[in-house]
């Protein structure tokens, strides 16, 4: 009884620290993409995006100038941010710093009044700033997005026709060997994809597939060609050569019965394996930087983004809209999988 | 002419397994031929080299005549059950026995009466629109039935059809089987290796062994009427005893003599046997052929009557298995009247006008 109630306790402690490993960190920088850059270099950082700030501005008769003030909460006092006579300076830091966009004549109307005595104000923040600025100042985003569609669309396409096939002649033929092949593609699996660009780099100039995604989805399919072999091959193997029979036995012929047995039958597993194939594309930036760095796909844009800007947020808004779409693929394909046809032992 | 002919069928693998050897078969047309062998012995491998799912090593098979060896499966008209049912997963139970009449391109309404027609032989009707995962065991099994029957076949084979099944529905299942059986007079080729499956299924029943024939007739004949040691000791349930005994002539007749007991062997036998006078042969008798009595102290032993010691004894309702030992070797006995047995006790017992002679090298019957 002491036991299993320990056990149960170290396994949901377990459970619950991996649970925690990987959501904290999805946790923190989903956050810091709503952050302004006020929030992001401050310490300690608010665990959660402010919507809006409180500002106290007054008129220094001394310079002539405004004193734009806003208030810490931990402190509960305001801090002097910027002082400046020309609402231009305010709208760009406003802008810049704490993600508030307002006009010119919105500001200087709404300071106005200091000048009789301090003012207290609220801005709203413009939550999606950093969204539609990484859009804007990376210039490349759009396009980024549609190579990176690309890129896993083909690697999917190329991994899958190849892989399965590969993975149904394991299955089902007996050939020379056969143990050999199926561990030289793990091994193919194991070699890092890196290391393989640089030469295939060569050979893509040389075919003139350089900075294309076609040229980059058949490097990843490298890899991941072996992997769907492995995948298909268990998939296949666990479809009963039986089925098959029957449906010869019943007067279809070899085409036939793939198309209209086998193949329905792996389709979860060809999903699992796309799914692979999808985030190997989706993910990678490095060997995109080599093979194709002057068309770069999304994950190469925000490698870039974090590595230059000093505006971390900017670059965790990068890697939401990164992780978003690989999400969303994963979770489609898992419900997928589930809802075919129950719970089927084949 | 027999409908369905196997000539010297045979079937090699890797040159070295002999799975069938030189099979020489005919059937019937409407008949239910049970083919019955222990694991192993080539069942399988019979049935897929008529269904076409095997190649032929050599000899032929033919049909009211042809040869069919050459025809691909989808030409031969032949139905197969699969021992794991093989109801495609991913389609509903109607789409399943609709599928070989989609291929060969009938009409929808051509297809719909069909599904219908067997659906209802094999009742499903209610279960069309599910899959097969949503079905239970037995009912899959009534699924690869009307699929089956739905193209009309010239000749069912059925591959250990019913041994995924519980022993219950198994019993159910094959009563069921033979009813559409009859209503369809198709002639079917059933593989089992539960005897008493066969013994009820078949009009005629094929015993095999590592490859070969051992004996073919009516379930009587398996029973009653044994070929071999080896269908003796496969058929019947405890099987039959064997008893090695001298063949001695005296001036009256026969007799078959051992340390134990001596009794006369029956006119009817004399052809055959009176070749094996003052050797050993293999006296095989069926448990329930003995006559038991109870040991009486007072009585004399009738002629060729010999006690046993009953080492143990396993009731089954109907009837009691006793069982002993005779000359170092287990004997198993039925006895359906009930006497009072007791671990222990000695009983009398002569052999009794049911028993089989075999050679003790051939292992065949001696008649
Ligand atoms: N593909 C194959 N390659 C080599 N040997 C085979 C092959 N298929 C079957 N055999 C051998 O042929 C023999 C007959 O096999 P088969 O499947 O016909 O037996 P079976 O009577 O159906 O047995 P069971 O009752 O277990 O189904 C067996 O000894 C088996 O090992
Ligand atoms: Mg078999």
């Amino acid at each position: 009884m002491n036991n299993k109630i320990l056990s149960k306790t170290v396994f949901y402690l377990v459970v619950t620290t991996i649970v925690l490993a990987i959501l904290i960190p999805i946790f923190f920088f989903v956050s810091s993409s709503f952050y302004s850059g006020y929030e992001m270099y401050r310490f300690p950082k608010p665990m959660f995006p402010e919507t809006k700030f409180e500002f106290k501005i007054d008129w220094d008769t001394e310079y002539n100038m405004y004193n734009l003030m806003i208030y810490e909460q931990s402190e509960d006092a305001y801090e002097l941010l910027i002082s400046s006579a020309k609402p231009k300076d305010f709208r760009r830091y406003l802008k810049r710093e704490l993600s508030i966009v307002k006009e010119d004549e919105e500001i200087e109307a709404d300071f106005a009044p200091a000048k009789d005595g301090p003012i207290y104000l609220t801005y709203k923040k413009n939550m999606f700033y950093n969204y539609v600025t990484f859009f804007s100042i990376t210039n490349k985003a759009e396009k980024a997005i549609v190579n990176s569609l690309m890129a896993a669309g083909w690697t999917i396409l190329i991994s899958l026709t190849i892989g399965s096939m590969a993975g149904y002649a394991m299955a089902r033929y007996k050939f020379k060997g056969k143990e050999r092949l199926s561990v030289s593609l793990l091994l193919v699996r194991m070699f890092p994809i890196v290391a393989v660009s640089i030469p295939m780099l060569v050979y893509l100039i040389k075919m003139g597939l350089n900075n294309t995604m076609i040229g980059l989805a058949v490097v990843y399919s490298v890899s991941n060609i072996a992997l769907t072999a492995w995948i298909t091959n268990s998939i296949f193997l666990g479809i009963s050569v039986e089925l098959e029979e029957a449906s010869i036995v019943f007067g279809a012929n070899k085409i036939q019965t793939f198309f209209k047995i086998t193949l329905p039958l792996a389709v979860p597993g060809l999903i699992a394996s796309s799914m692979y194939a999808f985030l190997t594309a989706w993910n990678d930036a490095i060997t995109a930087l080599i093979l194709s760095g002057d068309n770069p796909t999304l994950s190469l844009v925000v490698y870039k983004a974090l590595g230059s800007s000093g505006a971390m947020q900017l670059a965790a808004a990068g890697a939401v809209i990164l992780f978003l779409p690989a999400l969303i693929f994963t979770f489609i394909i898992k419900n997928y999988i589930n809802q075919m046809w129950g719970d089927v032992k084949f | 002419m027999a409908y369905l002919e196997l000539c010297k069928l045979t079937k090699r693998y890797q040159k070295d397994i002999t799975a069938v050897d030189q099979l020489d078969l005919q059937i019937n047309k409407g008949e239910f031929l049970v083919l019955l062998g222990p694991s192993g012995c080539g069942k399988t491998t019979i049935m897929r080299m008529i269904a076409g799912l095997e190649e032929v090593t050599d000899g032929d098979i033919l049909l009211e005549g042809k040869s069919i060896k050459e025809l691909s499966p989808k030409d031969r008209g032949v139905s197969m059950i699969f021992q794991s049912y093989a109801v495609w997963p991913h389609m509903t139970v109607y789409d399943n026995v609709a599928y070989a009449l989609k291929l060969r391109k009938m009409s929808k309404a051509d297809i719909k009466e069909r599904v219908m027609k067997a659906a209802k032989l094999s009742s499903i009707v209610e279960y069309l629109e599910r899959y097969p995962s949503q079905l239970s065991g037995g009912q899959r099994q009534r699924v690869a039935v009307a699929r089956a029957m739905a193209i009309e076949p010239i000749l069912f084979l059925m591959d250990e059809p019913l041994s995924n099944l519980d022993a219950k529905l198994r019993v159910a299942m094959r009563t069921d089987l033979k009813e559409v059986h009859q209503k369809l007079g198709s002639t079917t080729i059933f593989v089992t290796h539960d005897q008493s499956e066969a013994l009820s299924l078949a009009d005629r029943i094929v015993v095999m062994n590592m490859g070969v024939m051992e004996q073919i007739g009516t379930p009587n004949d398996i029973y009653h009427d044994c070929e071999t040691m080896f269908v003796a000791n496969f058929i019947g349930s405890p099987p039959t005893n064997f008893i090695d005994v001298n063949i001695t002539k005296e001036t009256d007749g026969l007799y078959a003599t051992n340390e134990m007991f001596k009794f006369k062997v029956s006119e009817s036998l004399h052809q055959g046997i009176v070749n094996y006078v003052d050797k050993k042969v293999v006296l095989g008798v069926r448990p329930e052929n003995f006559c038991i009595k109870e040991h009486d102290e007072r009585k004399e032993h009738n002629e060729g009557s010999f006690k046993l010691t009953i080492d143990n004894l396993e009731p089954q309702g109907s009837h009691t298995v006793i069982i002993s030992h005779l000359l170092g070797k287990q004997i198993k006995l039925v006895s359906s009247e009930h006497f009072n047995l007791n671990i222990k006790d000695e009983i009398d017992i002569s052999i009794g006008d049911k028993y089989f002679f075999f050679d003790k090298d051939t292992e065949r019957r001696i008649r």
